[in-house]
């Protein structure tokens, strides 16, 4: 019979023995104790999993209507531990779509706001808010992570994610949305299909003229939590080797085959 | 001749889903976007039999053109 151990206890045994909520969770799980918060993981994810994603490291790049969404599922799913980029604060447009906003916190830091939220809702999860473009920190903190999310909201920066990505051989998670549209995909180190869809940095996404909407970004972001996750857990997906172009208006999903030249499996 | 257009997202707006064109022989993926209307500044990536092509490639009987706008928001 499966036992568990509640959230306050974590907090309470964390405080008295000097250690993180995180390290008390991963002890007890290695003794068949599951934190009760992760109770509705198990089984889908197995308990020599649970231990595995409390110490993954994932960086996410843009803390908007894609990001808040992904760190929001990942940290919910015991992803231990967490990089957040994004330089920018709340304005009123983030209200129709992004997890975190509110009418409050106009003005704050996206990241900080969401450092915060993230310590209420699992505070096992070591979320670090770096209120900064993601190209203008050190490369030894995206050679640390071993997944890295695109949740950028410009093409340049996305190409320049998916570059880097391949010189430091970290495999990347590309979402992209724009109206009721959205695009997804998985990039293994050698896979170029960032650059043959944006071809042209200066040409504009559907979104200029669409917007966003809340549910795109929802799904899309769900999305991408799933391919992160598999990617840490050694589990296949389709999405190295297809691209996934997701239609909520005419709800249709279609899964493009990438060149072959173009796929590295990991 | 005769190709299958497939067309994706916002470029689905007042035109098709999917459709057998009749098109002239020898014409290019460009003939097609010209034909449709398909703003540029918006055309993301093309793909011809599943495989990327650009709007000079010449398209032949019976082929599968995939034109997608592109998606960068987030």
């Amino acid at each position: 019979m499966t036992r568990w151990l509640e959230l306050k206890d974590t907090l309470v045994l964390a405080e008295r023995q000097g250690k993180t909520p995180l390290e008390i969770e991963k002890e007890h799980l290695a003794q068949g104790v599951v934190p009760l918060h992760y109770q509705r993981n198990y089984n889908a994810i197995s308990l020599s999993d649970q231990i595995k994603l409390l110490d993954s490291r994932v960086g996410v790049c843009g803390c908007g209507g894609l990001g808040m969404n992904i760190v929001n599922y990942l940290a919910r799913l015991g992803v231990g531990h967490i990089t957040v980029w994004d330089p920018d604060i709340f304005s009123e447009s983030n209200l129709n779509r992004q997890l975190f906003s509110s009418s409050d916190n106009i003005g704050k830091s996206k990241v900080e706001v969401c450092r915060a939220s993230v310590q209420q809702i699992n505070p096992a999860v070591c979320l670090t808010a770096i209120p900064a473009k993601w190209e203008e920190s050190d490369a030894s903190v995206i050679c640390q992570q071993q997944v890295m999310v695109d949740a950028l909201d410009n093409i340049p920066s996305r190409i320049a994610l998916a570059r880097s990505c391949e010189k430091f051989n970290i495999p990347l998670v590309h979402g992209a949305v724009g109206g009721w549209y959205g695009q997804l995909t998985v990039v293994m180190p050698g896979d170029r299909i960032l650059q043959e869809i944006y071809q042209n940095a200066e040409q504009q996404g559907i979104e200029k003229e669409q917007g966003t909407l809340p549910y795109t970004a929802a799904v899309l972001a769900g999305l991408e939590a799933a391919e992160t996750v598999k990617l840490l857990l050694d589990m296949e997906s389709d999405l190295r080797s297809h691209l996934c172009l997701v239609d909520l208006l005419n709800m249709s999903l279609d899964m493009l085959p990438k060149c072959n030249n173009n796929v590295n499996k990991m | 001749m005769v190709v299958k257009v497939k067309l994706f997202a916002t470029f689905r707006r007042g035109r098709f889903r999917e459709q057998d064109m009749e098109l002239p022989d020898g014409c290019t993926v460009e003939w097609v976007l010209d034909h449709l209307n398909i703003p540029r500044r918006q055309l993301g990536i093309i793909y011809l039999n599943g495989l990327a092509a650009s709007e000079d490639t010449v398209l032949h009987q019976g082929d599968t053109l995939s034109i997608f706008p592109m998606v960068g928001g987030g």
